[in-house]
């Protein structure tokens, strides 16, 4: 197919074509119009069919228009950015829609195929196109366009709101709602730019919930007062819907800035109420919902519909959150108050007992929180989070509500939200609760009662601290001064004890130790147990302890004790059912006699045997009702080296064992330390057996006969003194098991030597002093003993010749040295001659 | 105060001397005296030394006394020792006769009669 | 996605010529280019590209807010200027995005060389004295045409668009799918360009500028030519013999000419 049509544009008749033609009826009257055109549109031939259609003369359009003059600008604008770039790309069009602007301004829709030609160096040469009507096709499509388009934004409308709805369901709180909700405007109509206020009544403000802020003055909070579109819509409640920039410009300034800012031309402003749908008289406002729309817009009856059902659905959701949130913190508030009130408990002790109520309220409750408390000269003061206020105008503050006793939840000055609480226990105000509430939670203000029930229960709990300290600190000076006290020792024994209390804070406990001698050769070793803690215990236990070392006598013995201890007890009754674990020793026969009240059994471990509890001499507690009120005691024979433990429960039992375990641990600790010095071994054996976990005070005494290795004696040069050495020499011999022959051997001969030493040496000097060493090794027993006196003639005196004979009978060996005073060194093996 | 180690008791026509605990320089001479003046005219005098739990030179210079004084003035005296103990050692030792020395206060008495 | 996939990249001519950066209008995509930038091939690297929305470009990477105004086609024309490392850019753009250049530029002054503005309008709508060629109606109309042509687009065009994945090179195939564009992004693209009112940054424009403005283009008439040419300092006025709005397609020749001529 070739075509002609070259001619220019000055052609206003028919052109001839190059084909055959047979202008018939077949081109002219054809069921499409025909047109032929130059590349940049201009018509060069058109039929008739087209001519009925347009209603124009063929003069009017050859020549004279371009197709596209005969569009509509949208046409037009489409023609030129679709239709006409295809032609070029791909040389033909099919089925392209437009409206054809007839003569008369009315229009006919088409259908329009095209076919660009091109000469034989390729450059385009005409166009040839068939026009067909397509009034009813399009009226169909269209139509079928409107009723899809319709029912497309009714389907995305209603499905909008169903997803809010649904979201809503969901939505247990005003935040929750708001991301719903801001959601909601462009699912539904396209908007743009949805804002979610929320009207904190409290405050008088409007608070953005959701969405962002396009650009707002600084601050996401704007008061109720406001003269902004949000406020004054919020203060009103009805639906704004500004449709232009102008509109904005008369009614809301401040809007219209807005708008041109954020390129919106049509904003809506949406009441969120509480009411029902339709109730807008009184109905309450709860928030506002805003958005807009890039171009200017009318909004439909049925969109304007769907927009105010929004705007109920969300009030509700939102009044439901409110209501929820309400319960919420409610419940929120009690299960506060009753684990802060748990939590202070834990702590006992005053300043980390505020610092744990500080810890409770920053950051989850308040932003910023401070205890300030008058006990004793200095006021204590426990703080956390920020911003600080500032400090003067907190003082006065703090000053007025101590003085007036009265919460000020409020202040005048720019820290308009910081609170300041009494604590007060019977009226006597013993500081101040002061915080600012965190961001998100409703003001001190709006919290009174709340905040009134908080201080309250601190107050009580800081004054019970305050009460508690006080007693621990006068119950632990106590308790020091009546466990501090000396104990005995000597060469026949020696005593070691460890007092550890608990690792947490408790008050003091009731355990006691004591260790003394009853006479000079009977020792009396106790541990024991008051029941209860704090100051009352530790009175009882100095009492019983008083009433021990009083009652305790040579002839009475552990049974007696404890029956006097009864009768004791009877009368002072905080000292009931206190257990007691009692032993006396004769030193110079190393016996033990024992009675446990209650108490738990001494562990004794003697050389070469592994150590057994004394299960014997048990009677129940002190003052007992129910158990065995006779007392009993039982006798056991000591060897020398041997070392008794006695303890208080804490030691070994746990809530994480049985008692046996207990048992059964202690015996193997104490086992494996019998070879370990005496000093630090109690303290070892509560390191080893009581974890860091130990929830109560641990008491422990251990006894040890016979320990020192080298007896070493210094006395002074009197006749007299010569027997407590010899009672000395005679339990340290004993506890080395040298055996009874050999001892009465080195007694005698040490004694006559120190008697030599003080009738001679000293017989001038009555303020001299006699020095013995004694030793003892598996073989001998050796003994050195040294005067500075002044010899003269030790062999004249007949009364001392035979000393020295007994002397020299009595030990292997004897040598004098008088080198510096005289020395007598005596040896003798030990075992039977 | 010489009490606590010296108690006198008559056992038939005999003075029963009984010492207890620790005998030394500090306390025998007091004891000497005590004894003296207790079994100054006494026909016969029995010293129980059993619960003697120690005795040194100057007990035993006391007792050499008191057994030649009572000896020159014919009175009859008996030591009751145990058959160990310190006060059997001291007086062993020292080479005491064994004629003075009984292991049993009955016996001893008997013996003091004959 | 690669930055090559994301705009359907194509690049041709010598890798260590100047670089010319085409940009195609409203409607079309980078073929709209295909007779006037091979002339280009012996001297410059030619780096073409489909906006998001149009062409092979991904249209997963199309977003309304990036895309609704635009800037977004700015900052997609510097992400390629920087993702290819282009410096002393030639940007030729076609309509709308002759527009698109100029606020490229003014934001990157420093890359690019010299502006070709095909077509350009700053605004396409009358405004006071100011005659852009439309009514705010116009515009709903064109709207309206192009919802006309949604259903047979549809119809014509949906087997294309299943084919997506494997669409051959390049091809009759290509020149099928040219002006196929997702009818909602179509539309979106519509109002964005003929909604935008950038008269204001033409004054920040400091780079060369080259005005072609064709005989009878309805859509950028030539008042509006004078008001670029205006308000473009140091800018060149080319009016051309060629007619409509797509001289590239219509006149490549006298395009190309004109185009070389001011290089």
């Amino acid at each position: 197919m070739t075509e002609s049509g070259e001619g220019g544009p000055d052609v206003t008749q028919d052109l001839r074509v190059p084909w055959e033609e047979d202008p018939g009826d077949l081109y002219e009257h054809a069921p499409c119009g025909y047109l032929t055109t130059l590349p940049d549109g201009t018509i060069v031939k058109v039929n008739e069919t087209f001519l009925a259609w347009s209603g124009y003369e063929r003069t009017d359009l050859v020549g004279r228009r371009r197709f596209r003059d005969l569009l509509g600008a949208g046409d037009r604008i489409y023609h030129e950015t679709h239709y006409a770039p295809l032609l070029n790309m791909r040389g033909s069009v099919s089925e392209v829609a437009f409206d054809l602007i007839r003569k008369d301004g009315r229009r006919l829709p088409i259908l329009v195929n095209s076919v660009l030609g091109r000469d034989s160096s390729g450059l385009p040469r005409a166009v040839r196109t068939t026009v067909f009507n397509a009034t009813e096709r399009r009226s169909y499509e269209k139509e079928l366009l409107a009723a899809r388009r319709a029912a497309e934004a009714s389907e995305q409308r209603v499905g909008a709101l169903q997803q809010v709805v649904a979201d809503l369901a969901a939505a247990p709180t005003a935040a929750e709602v708001g991301d719903a909700v801001v959601r909601a405007p462009g699912a539904a109509f396209g908007a743009e730019g949805a804002q979610v206020w929320l009207l904190d009544a409290d405050r008088a403000q409007l608070t953005l919930l959701a969405g962002a802020d396009g650009g707002a003055p600084a601050g996401d909070d704007i008061p109720l007062a406001s003269s902004r579109p949000v406020a004054r819509v919020a203060r009103r409640g009805d639906l704004h819907v500004i449709g232009s920039v102008a509109e904005a410009e008369k009614h809301f300034p401040e809007l219209a800035e807005t708008m041109r800012r954020t390129g919106h031309r049509t904003m809506v402003l949406l009441p969120l109420t509480a009411g029902f749908a339709g109730e807008s008289v009184g109905a309450e406002v709860l928030g506002v919902l805003s958005f807009g729309f890039g171009e200017e817009r009318e909004l439909s009856d049925s969109e304007l519909r769907v927009v105010r059902l929004l705007g109920h659905q969300a009030g509700q959701a939102l009044d439901r959150a409110r209501l929820y949130d309400d319960a919420r913190r409610r419940e929120e508030r009690a299960t506060f108050l009753a684990e802060t009130t748990r939590a202070l408990d834990e702590v006992p002790r005053l300043l980390p007992r505020a610092r744990r109520l500080i810890d409770r309220l920053v950051p989850r409750m308040a932003e910023w929180a401070a205890v300030r408390l008058q006990v004793g000269p200095a006021p204590l003061l426990a703080g956390e989070g920020g911003p600080v206020p500032d400090p003067e105008r907190l003082a006065q503050r703090v000053a007025l509500v101590t003085a007036n006793n009265k919460a000020e939840l409020t202040d005048d000055g720019p820290d308009r939200d910081l609170a300041v609480l009494p604590l007060a226990v019977g009226g006597r105000v013993l500081g101040t609760l002061a915080l600012r509430m965190a961001p998100g939670r409703p003001p001190a203000s709006a919290e009174a009662s709340f905040l009134g029930d908080l201080a309250d229960r601190v107050a009580l709990a800081l004054e019970n601290a305050r009460l508690y300290e006080q007693e621990r600190a006068v119950a632990r000076t106590l308790q020091r001064s009546l466990l501090a006290s000396d104990l005995p020792g000597d060469p026949r024994f020696a005593v070691e004890t460890h007092y550890q209390a608990a690792a947490q804070d408790l008050e003091v406990g009731g355990d006691w130790f004591d260790a003394f001698l009853i006479t000079p050769d009977k020792l009396a070793v106790v541990v024991g147990d008051v029941v209860g803690r704090g100051i009352d215990a530790a009175t009882t236990m100095g009492q019983l302890r008083s009433a021990i070392r009083a009652l305790a006598s040579a002839e009475a013995g552990p049974a007696r004790l404890l029956e006097r201890l009864d009768r004791f007890v009877d009368r002072v009754e905080s000292a009931r059912m206190a257990t007691v674990a009692y032993a006396e020793v004769d030193l110079s026969s190393n016996e033990l006699t024992y009675a446990c009240a209650g108490h738990l059994p001494p562990l004794l471990a003697e050389p070469g045997s592994a150590p057994a509890y004394l299960l014997e001499g048990r009677s129940g507690a002190l003052g007992t009702l129910a158990g065995r009120r006779a007392r009993i005691e039982h006798r056991v024979p000591l060897a020398a080296g041997s070392r008794l433990l006695l303890y208080t429960d804490g030691l070994i039992e746990r809530r994480t064992r049985g008692i046996d375990a207990g048992f059964a641990m202690l015996a193997r600790a104490y086992a494996g330390r019998r070879a370990s010095p005496l000093p630090g071994l109690t303290a070892g054996l509560a390191a080893n057996l009581v974890g860091p976990e130990h929830a109560d005070d641990v008491c422990l005494l251990c006894l040890a006969l016979g320990t020192e290795d080298r007896l070493e004696r210094s006395i002074g040069a009197d006749p007299q003194l010569i027997a407590s050495l010899r009672a000395d020499l005679r339990g340290w011999l004993a506890s080395h098991g040298v055996d009874e022959q050999t001892a009465q051997a080195v007694l005698l001969a040490s004694s006559e030597a120190v008697a030599n030493a003080i009738e001679h040496g000293y017989r001038n000097d009555p303020f001299g002093i006699v020095d013995i060493t004694t030793v003892v090794s598996a073989e001998a027993v050796e003994v050195r003993i040294t005067d500075r006196g002044d010899w003269q003639n030790p062999h004249g005196d007949l009364a001392r010749g035979r000393g020295l004979r007994l002397m020299e009978q009595a030990m292997d060996e004897v040598t004098f040295d008088r080198t510096d005073g005289t020395t007598v060194t005596m040896r003798r093996a030990r075992g039977q001659r | 105060m010489t009490d606590r180690w010296v108690t006198f008791a008559s056992l038939g026509d005999a003075e029963l001397v009984r010492l207890a605990g620790e005998i030394d320089l500090s306390n025998a001479p007091e004891i000497g005296r005590e004894i003296v003046r207790h079994a100054g005219g006494a026909e016969a005098v029995l010293i129980d030394l059993t619960a003697v739990s120690f005795l040194d030179s100057a007990g035993v210079r006391l007792l050499d006394g008191l057994v030649g004084d009572l000896d020159r003035a014919g009175v009859p005296i008996k030591l009751v020792v145990g058959e160990t103990g310190a006060a059997r050692m001291t007086l062993q030792l020292c080479a005491f006769r064994e004629d003075l020395l009984s292991t049993d206060l009955d016996r001893a008495a008997k013996e003091l009669r004959i | 996605m690669s930055l090559i996939q994301k705009f359907a990249i194509n690049e041709a001519g010598r890798p260590d010529g100047q670089p010319m950066l085409f940009a195609h209008g409203f409607g079309c995509d980078q073929n709209m280019w295909r007779f006037v930038a091979p002339e280009f091939a012996g001297s410059h690297r030619l780096v073409l590209f489909d906006h998001v929305g149009a062409g092979r470009s991904d249209l997963r990477a199309y977003d309304d807010r990036r895309y609704a105004s635009l800037d977004g086609y700015a900052s997609d024309v510097l992400e390629i200027v920087h993702g290819l490392d282009l410096h002393d850019v030639i940007f030729v753009g076609h309509s709308v995005s002759a527009m698109i250049g100029v606020l490229a530029a003014v934001r990157e002054p420093d890359r690019f060389s010299k502006l070709v503005l095909v077509g350009p309008s700053p605004c396409y709508i009358d405004d006071g004295d100011y005659v852009g060629g439309f009514g705010r109606a116009d515009i709903e109309a064109m709207l309206e045409s192009l919802d006309s042509n949604y259903l047979g687009w549809s119809r014509a065009m949906a087997p294309v668009i299943a084919g997506n994945a494997e669409r051959p090179e390049l091809g009759q195939e290509l020149t099928d799918s040219f002006c196929a564009t997702d009818p909602d992004i179509a539309r979106k693209f519509a109002r964005v360009t003929f909604l935008s009112d950038n008269r204001a940054d033409l004054a920040k424009l400091r780079t060369p500028a080259l005005i072609l403005q064709c005989t009878d283009d309805v859509i950028a008439p030539s008042a509006v030519g004078a008001y670029v040419h205006e308000h473009l300092a140091g800018s060149t006025l080319v009016a051309m013999n060629a007619t409509g709005h797509c001289p590239n397609l219509s006149a490549p020749a006298e395009t190309v000419a004109a185009i070389k001529a001011y290089l």
